[in-house]
């Protein structure tokens, strides 16, 4: 038996020399060391052999098992094979795997991103009704009744309340000032609030036109709140959604809600100002309306305008968003396109 | 509107060194939004005036000649088709460089030394639509060359010198003055321009004569004051209408104007230059020299400019003769009564009328024309004299052989002066930094304000142009000065607040973490649907459609509907998807619209419906089951990251057709249901291959809820121990009762884990084997094997006895 370990030895010796590819190793392991290998066969075998010699035997045989390891270990290692890798029966280079990925609607996670950034400056979130009645959509804004701007704002009156006025004529809100109403009525001044949300507008829709869309207004409410602060506002939204400084510029505008009125147009950021096609070359991008509210809506909240001061701004929420990621059809916020919606993620 | 620069400057005298640039650059930031300037002699760029010296005939096409013309020292040869040439003519010719319209037609061309049929023809002999001159002069036929026959002009001069086009034109974005009527022509712009660059402003020349209430030639009558609220009429007599001076027809083409005839270009001219739009009557069609404006009788008829006839009725305001209506008041004079070239006696009518009346009347009869425009927001009734005088002159001027015979003017109800007070410390406070009294003065009174200034407060009397709406509080006043020093150059200042309560709002947080979760956790997409629900998908879930409010114009008729429920616009949604993709996870929070009770947010007098949020999510793929256990589990870790107590039930669930669907519970509380839509339903949908699983959470019962607490478990003291069961069951038993039967049984059993469910060819028909894991503790000490297997023992006797569970043969 002793010398048939001898003969193992030397066999393996000389195959493991001549051996120079990892399947040739492979075979080498199988043939003595797998479950039937040829050692493996000495040492199941050991239980049939006498006492004394049993254990020379068994010695002798683990010492060969040793040194045929070391000696495949350090072939492999010659021929450059990592143990472990030969042993992979997979393609590791095949793409990890990852779960489903879920995401924010973007508009939604802009939403958060400006509410972060209002909460910070204490102002409080308020969400109002999507459908609202004709009084707090115009009458309250001071809309003169018959005012063309009741008519160019394209509203969807629900059906059977179409006819009727004021607080019975029911609409899905055209804007979000009516809400703003209700949130005056129902705090005391002073008061900073913002109010994100989806208005609606009875038009034909194309790339740029929407039958629903998000708008983000802020109101403050104070002892003195002179326009020119209303320009630090408008700065700090656009710097969190742009993650940089983004030129502005005020400029005289005329809504009914206010008084008076500014438009706010941004510096057009594909052509940085120059003029391209997104900004009809002007270089500038109507961005939001915004003021003090007017004396008529400050009264419709029940605060007393010879007291109180405000101001509002008005955003496009959509309009930012489409700026940001450079999307360019606005319907694809309402698509449920996961093809689109999954980009943002 | 389109304003001509030229043409403001005959109003205000800017000084040289003001560029288009400059004025559309303070027009936008103070004034109204310009929307482009244009520099016209730009388009007419190498059109130069030519003569025809020869005609020779193109040797490879009949309809071509080829005209040997003098473009100013050189003579070139042009082929061209244009039925009238001649020689001797004098033509427009767009020379090498030159942008055209072929045909008038496509986009703006540049115009090359070509060869025309084998020809060489430098540049293009022009017809006015392809040089856009066609407003100026107007086509007879297709194939008409412009004939400069009556123009005053050199060979070799350039186009636009010739007509006067060297001139910059801006268009105004109408939506921007809708709340200034006064700056509806160049006047009022002019006036502008004056006070921001403070620069003297120019009126038009007037004529000076005496109205009267009645005269022989003219009676006028307003029978409706509330709506027509001055009428200034004048006659003239001996008048010879034929083309208007060139001088003027080239003007009124520049802001877009087609010139018609004499009279009515005036009239034209007036509207464009100070925005009061006018009318000439024939005044043999006006019977008994008698303006009329009253009320139309139902029923009447009236044949207006354009040839439309419309049938009138009692609200409808006509000017009439003694006999019948002659135009439609504000809005389009009539067919019968206006001027042609033989007219030779006139009544001009300078007129005022209510803004909200003529609206309606422009919109009933769908007649929208430059003179409702400007009436519908609100004219100054001063204005009415301003432009007769300014017509008397231009009559004077232009046909001098004319003679007035007549001038009435009916006020009846002269408008108070408006005068409003501010405080002095009020403009400061608003605009937010010091500005002079001085600075306040000159500003407003350059806009025409007159101003009185006492003791820190300004008396402020509004001119009458600006009286109509437009101002008419402190505020007003506090604007003018504001834009006049531009807002964008007032400093920035900090935001002065007062910090008067935290905010802490728990339900905006709790939607935000849900909606965080369901993103990153349940790794679902969010997705937005519109308000309204398409019918297919109502119909889909068997939903009754009389419980939804709709819209009365809906955007599609089959869409008319408000969500009650979000489950018709999530399958829409899954189906839409289910193009490209074939498994997904989404989810919407959105209101849902219910006739049930009144909205919360309902101010007295409103009764808004009730809108709650709602939740739904979709797990879409191939197995119901697989989904089902997949949003149980999302659903399951959402409520136990919110520590909310909540439980699952079987019992009471009415939901849309399924295949099976269970009760979430919160504080024992039915909240949602996660449920797997039937088949037919998802046929209805649209959905053929998939499975669907639904969650519908009523989001505005969940969002008021304080979220438990999360308290701190001591960790076991001594070891716990695992015992893993498999035992059959009746394919009817729920895990839910085995794993309650089990937990009371002893207790020492902590938790009960579900871990395998398995049905098939090993075990009976109607049985199910299932594997669970029990975990034995004790508070006290380390567990016996004993104690252990006692345990078990007790917990397979209970199951034997109570739901006929037993052991599983291997």
């Amino acid at each position: 038996m002793l010398s048939k370990l001898d003969t193992i030895l030397s066999e393996a010796k000389e195959l493991i020399n001549s051996a120079n590819d990892s399947s040739t190793i492979e075979s080498v392991e199988v043939k003595y060391l797998s479950k039937k290998g040829a050692l493996t066969e000495v040492l199941k075998s050991l239980g049939k052999i006498p006492g004394e010699q049993r254990k020379e035997v068994g010695q002798k045989a683990n010492l060969i098992k040793k040194e045929i390891t070391e000696l495949l270990d350090a072939k492999k290692s010659s021929l450059n094979i990592s143990s472990d890798s030969s042993k992979c029966n997979f393609d590791l280079t095949l793409p990890g795997k990852s779960p489903r990925r879920g995401g924010i609607h973007p508009i939604i996670k802009e939403m958060y991103a400006l509410n972060d950034a209002f909460h910070s400056l204490g102002f409080e979130v308020y969400d109002g009704p999507e459908i609202s009645s004709e009084s707090f959509a115009f009458d309250s804004l001071n809309f003169p009744e018959d005012h063309p701007a009741r008519e160019s704002m394209d509203t969807y009156w629900l059906d059977g309340y179409e006819n009727n006025s004021g607080a019975n004529r029911l609409c899905l809100r055209p804007h979000l000032t009516g809400g703003s109403v209700r949130y005056m009525l129902q705090n005391k001044p002073p008061f900073r609030f913002v109010y994100p949300g989806r208005v609606f507008r009875n038009e034909s829709t194309d790339a740029s036109h929407e039958r629903a869309f998000f708008q983000y207004e802020a109101l403050i409410v104070d002892k003195e709140v002179p326009f020119s602060s209303v320009r630090v506002l408008v700065n700090t939204i656009l710097e969190k959604v742009f993650g940089r400084t983004v030129e502005t510029r005020m400029r005289s505008g005329f809504f009914p809600f206010v008084e008076p009125g500014f438009e706010i147009d941004m510096q057009c950021l594909v052509c940085e100002g120059k003029g391209c096609s997104v900004c009809s070359h002007v270089g500038w991008i109507e961005l939001m309306p915004g003021g003090p509210p007017h004396p008529n809506v400050l009264k419709a909240g029940g605060i007393d305008p010879e007291i109180w001061q405000g101001a509002y701004i008005n955003i496009g929420l959509d309009r930012l968003v489409m700026m940001k990621y450079g999307i360019d059809d606005v319907r694809l916020f309402h698509s449920t396109d996961l093809r689109f919606l999954s980009q943002f993620n | 509107m389109k304003l001509s620069l030229n043409w403001i400057k005959e109003y205000v005298e800017l000084p040289s060194s003001i560029t288009p640039e400059d004025i559309s650059y303070n027009l936008t930031m103070s004034t109204v939004e310009v929307e482009s300037v244009t520099d016209l002699s730009e388009t007419l760029n190498k059109i130069v005036v030519g003569e025809i010296k020869e005609l020779k005939i193109h040797p490879d096409a009949d309809r071509l000649q080829i005209a040997v013309t003098d473009i100013g020292g050189e003579i070139k040869d042009i082929v061209c088709g244009g039925s009238n040439l001649a020689v001797g003519m004098k033509v427009a010719v767009s020379l090498p460089g030159a942008k055209v319209r072929w045909h008038g037609e496509g986009d703006l061309v540049e115009v090359k030394v070509t060869k025309v049929r084998g020809v060489e023809s430098y540049g293009m002999i022009c017809a006015s639509t392809e040089i856009g001159l066609s407003t100026l002069f107007p086509l007879s036929s297709e194939k008409e060359i412009l004939d400069l026959k009556d123009i005053k002009c050199s060979v070799g001069q350039s186009i636009s010198e010739v007509i006067n086009y060297n001139d910059f034109i801006f268009e105004i974005d109408n939506k921007s003055l809708t709340n200034r009527p006064d700056l509806w022509g160049h006047y009022g712009i002019a006036r502008e321009l004056a006070a921001i660059f403070s620069c003297p402003l120019k009126a038009p020349v007037l004529m000076g004569f005496e109205f009267e209430e009645n005269s022989e030639n003219l009676k006028v009558e307003i029978k409706n004051t509330e709506k027509c609220l001055r009428y200034s009429g004048l006659v003239f007599e001996n008048v010879t209408n034929g083309e208007a001076p060139f001088w003027m027809k080239t003007r009124l083409s520049r802001v877009g104007q087609k010139p018609i005839n004499l009279l009515v270009d005036i009239t034209n001219y007036i509207l464009n230059g100070v925005g009061q739009p006018t009318h000439v009557f024939s005044y043999n069609d006006i019977s008994d020299a008698s303006i009329i404006v009253r009320n139309a009788a139902s029923g009447e008829m009236l044949k207006v400019l354009d040839g439309t006839e419309v049938e009138l009725s009692e609200d409808d305001l006509v000017i009439a003769d003694s006999k019948k209506p002659e135009s439609l008041a504000g809005v389009m004079g009539g067919f019968n009564s206006g001027v042609n070239e033989d007219t030779k006696k006139i009544i001009f009518e300078s007129a005022n009328f209510a803004p909200k009346f003529v609206r309606k009347l422009s919109g009933k009869f769908g007649i929208r024309t430059d003179s409702s425009t400007r009436y519908e927001k609100g004219l100054d009734p001063y204005q009415t004299e301003f432009a007769a005088r300014m017509f008397a002159h231009m009559m004077s001027e232009l046909i001098p052989d004319s003679k007035m015979s007549g001038a009435v003017d009916i006020f009846p109800n002269k408008p108070e002066k408006k005068v409003i007070e501010v405080p002095h410390v009020f403009i400061e406070s608003r605009i937010g930094q010091y500005i002079s009294p001085e600075d306040i003065q000159s500003k407003l009174t350059s806009l025409g304000f007159k101003v009185n200034f006492v003791e820190g407060l300004y008396v402020v009397e509004v001119p009458s142009w600006r009286a109509t709406g437009d101002i008419s509080i402190k505020e007003d006043i506090v604007e003018e000065v504001a834009r006049l020093i531009g807002y964008d150059n007032l400093d920035y200042s900090p935001i002065p607040v007062t910090i008067s309560k935290s905010v802490n709002q728990s339900s905006y947080d709790l939607e935000k973490s849900i909606r965080t979760f369901l993103t990153s956790y349940g790794n679902l997409q969010e997705i937005m649907t519109y308000p309204w629900v398409s019918d297919k998908f109502i119909k889909a879930i068997k939903q009754n459609k009389e419980n939804a409010y709709t819209l009365s114009d809906p955007p599609d008729p089959k869409n008319s509907s408000l969500k009650t429920s979000l489950i018709p616009n999530m399958l829409e949604a899954a189906s839409k998807n289910l193009r490209y993709f074939d498994s997904f996870g989404i989810f919407e929070i959105s209101r849902v619209f219910l006739n049930t009770k009144k909205d919360e947010s309902s101010r007295n007098d409103e009764k808004l419906p009730f809108q709650p949020k709602s939740l739904i999510c979709a797990l879409v793929g191939a197995n119901a089951k697989d989904l089902y256990l997949e949003l149980k589990g999302i659903v399951t870790n959402l409520f136990s990251s919110l520590s909310f107590d909540f439980s699952f039930s079987t019992e009471n669930v009415s939901w849309i057709a399924n295949e099976g669907a269970i009760n979430l519970l919160v504080n024992n509380v039915s909240v949602g249901t996660i449920g797997i839509p039937s088949k037919q339903t998802l046929k209805k949908a649209g959905i053929d291959k998939a499975s669907v699983c639904l969650f519908e959470l009523n989001l505005s019962k969940i969002l008021p809820l304080k979220q438990g607490v999360t308290k701190y478990k001591a960790t076991p003291k001594f070891p716990e121990v695992n015992y893993d069961l498999a035992l059959l069951f009746d394919t009817q038993t729920p895990w839910e009762e085995i794993k309650k039967l089990v937990l009371k049984t002893d207790d020492l059993i902590k938790t009960v884990e579900f871990q395998d469910e398995y049905k098939g060819q090993q075990i009976p028909n109607n049985k199910k084997s299932i594997a669970f894991r029990m975990t034995m503790g004790s508070s006290k000490e380390t567990l016996t094997s004993e104690q252990v297997d006692v345990a078990a023992g007790k917990v397979l006797k209970a199951v034997e006895d109570k739901l006929g569970g037993v052991l599983r043969q291997s």
